[in-house]
């Protein structure tokens, strides 16, 4: 027998363990809320030399215009009056300057509506930080309020991460309304926390 | 035996290493009078259009910066380059830009120098070392033609800029090589040490994985059969430098995979290769459609190159255009005109008629002074 193969296996063996191990380290990284956000999930617009979307307590964002706190996926463009949600959930994500944590989001939504055409209603969940604080059945435009609960923010960066998931999303191109393939849910007007 | 003596006593080279020197003489004057040719074009324009760089960062264009940034700093801890400050130096693989740096760092020589110095050097090794495979496989007389095509390419330029190019041509054709001529342990070092240098580097595996297969065959390999622990050893090898590489960018920044994270920076996101290409044909502008045909090319030879039977060397070429433009076209003529597989593609299809050999020379030298032109003045199309 080869006196060099025994080594050469023990090599190989080696190898992978060493191989295994960086992977597992690969798949844990030890980074910051917004470092995963933006880097890793790929799902923040604008990483504000690691500043994020900052956001200060009671400013009223008006999303008829561009904004930072939209993840990247789940809205389409921005339109007026506000801009529409894209498939079966989306975020809004706003990294709170202040020390005190938020208490109170309130925001202005428009279902997508198409009674005559079977979608009398919408199906609003909404998350705060991946805790449910609320499930809304609506038809039609409203002012929404609701209570969130008390989260440290201070493990996460300051950031207040907002889901928001639609069981009824559905496209204009589908229900025979329009050419447009968008899976609507809600079009988000306005939107405070504080 | 080396030395023989003749009927008069005369001590005698024997021919093959006559004929070695003769080539390796060959190959050198090639590669050093490509480089003169590039650096007196690059001086001229530099002078033509005014752009005052001295002659150690006169092809210091585009990412130069970034090497810049490694040799003289190493890496950083956080990203803050581009207007959103979400870009950083990860996504450049360590082995050029560190044995750039630690060269500098030792000899005193700037470090623009030292890059020159490594990308020139390793350029010229790399043209006798494709010399000796293209001879194999191709014979002599077309291996000539495969060094001088690469040398004076219009994408030869690549090679002596402060990019990886050179050494990851080197590494590659070293590998393949050392492979194809049964040394396993040292084709996966090299290996080893490509993918230590860009991240398409570990993708060497699978060429080294079809040339495995050709010498033992699949019953052996399966078997690991006496003799195939080297193949075996080589190909663990080959993912050494990238997995190194991420168990430092774990310590460094705390994520193994910063350096394909980071590219979210550069807007890229990972897709159908072939969808990104015919969407480049379709909406692109020129430069995209530039790109996408500098694709097409890529795949074309490769498709050629493996069914005349040079499949490892078709491989590489498919996947060095394929994983790029799994990402972004951009870039893709870099990436695809400076893989040796389709310089030997090109001696292949012109094998049997040196007339077409020297009009293709002739028409690659006005092409490489229309790029060094370009390059010089950081065209946006030799990025």
């Amino acid at each position: 027998m080869n006196a060099a193969r025994p080594l050469a296996l023990a090599g190989i063996v080696a190898l992978g363990v060493f191989y295994l191990y960086v992977g597992l380290l690969a798949n844990r990284p030890q980074v910051g809320a917004l470092y995963r956000l933006h880097f890793i999930e790929q799902n923040l617009r604008e990483w504000n030399h690691g500043k994020g979307p900052e956001y200060r307590l009671g400013e009223s964002i008006d999303f008829g215009r561009d904004q930072p706190y939209l993840s990247r996926r789940g809205w389409g463009r921005t339109e007026e009056p506000g801009t529409w949600s894209d498939g079966p959930s989306s975020e809004v994500i706003l990294r709170i300057v202040e020390p005190q944590p938020p208490r109170r989001l309130t925001m202005t939504v428009i279902p997508f509506i198409a009674t005559t055409q079977g979608l009398p209603s919408q199906t609003l969940a909404v998350y705060a930080n991946d805790r449910q604080v609320g499930v809304y059945t609506l038809t039609e435009a409203r002012d929404m309020s609701i209570d969130l609960p008390a989260v440290d923010l201070s493990e996460v960066d300051g950031l207040l991460r907002l889901r928001f998931e639609f069981a009824r999303a559905n496209s204009p191109k589908n229900l025979g309304l329009s050419g447009d393939g968008r899976q609507l849910g809600i079009r988000l007007v306005r939107l405070a926390v504080e | 035996m080396d030395v023989v003596q003749d009927m008069t006593g005369m001590t005698q080279v024997p021919g093959w290493r006559r004929a070695l020197r003769s080539d390796l003489a060959w190959v050198l004057v090639v590669g050093l009078a490509s480089r003169i040719e590039l650096y007196l074009l690059a001086w001229l324009f530099n002078l033509h259009f005014d752009l005052g760089r001295d002659f150690s960062t006169l092809l210091c264009s585009w990412d130069c910066g970034w090497y810049w940034s490694i040799f003289a700093h190493g890496y950083q801890l956080q990203p803050d380059a581009h207007p959103a400050g979400d870009a950083a130096n990860w996504a450049f693989f360590p082995l050029f830009p560190y044995l750039v740096r630690w060269f500098s760092q030792a000899s005193g020589v700037g470090v623009y120098a030292s890059a020159m110095l490594i990308t020139n050097v390793s350029f010229i090794i790399a043209l006798v070392v494709l010399h000796a495979y293209a001879r194999a496989a191709l014979g002599g007389p077309t291996a000539r033609f495969v060094v001088i095509a690469l040398a004076f390419s219009p994408f030869a330029l690549y090679f002596s800029a402060p990019y990886t190019e050179a050494l990851y041509l080197l590494l590659m054709v070293a590998a393949m090589h050392l492979a194809q001529t049964g040394r396993w342990v040292g084709a996966g070092l090299c290996a080893a040490a490509l993918s230590g240098t860009r991240n398409l580097g570990v993708f060497i595996v699978l060429p080294m994985l079809m040339l495995g297969v050709a010498q033992f065959g699949w019953r052996r390999l399966a078997r690991v059969a006496e003799g195939t622990e080297r193949f075996y050893l080589g190909l663990a090898l080959a993912p050494l430098g990238l997995f190194g590489y991420m168990l430092f960018l774990h310590l460094h920044v705390g994520d193994a995979l910063a350096f394909k994270h980071v590219q979210v920076a550069w807007g890229g996101t990972v897709g159908n290769p072939l969808a990104v290409i015919a969407d480049a044909v379709w909406h692109g502008d020129a430069y995209a459609r530039y790109c996408a045909v500098s694709a097409g090319v890529g795949l074309g030879v490769g498709v050629w190159l493996y069914r005349r039977g040079l499949r490892a060397e078709a491989l590489i070429l498919i996947i060095g255009t394929l994983i790029p433009a799994s990402v972004r076209v951009a870039s893709v003529p870099r990436y695809v005109f400076t893989l040796f597989p389709l310089y030997l593609a090109l001696g292949l299809a012109l094998r049997e008629s040196p007339r077409a050999q020297w009009l293709v020379f002739a028409a690659l030298l006005p092409l490489g002074g229309f790029t060094i032109a370009s390059w010089v003045a950081q065209k946006t199309y030799m990025i």
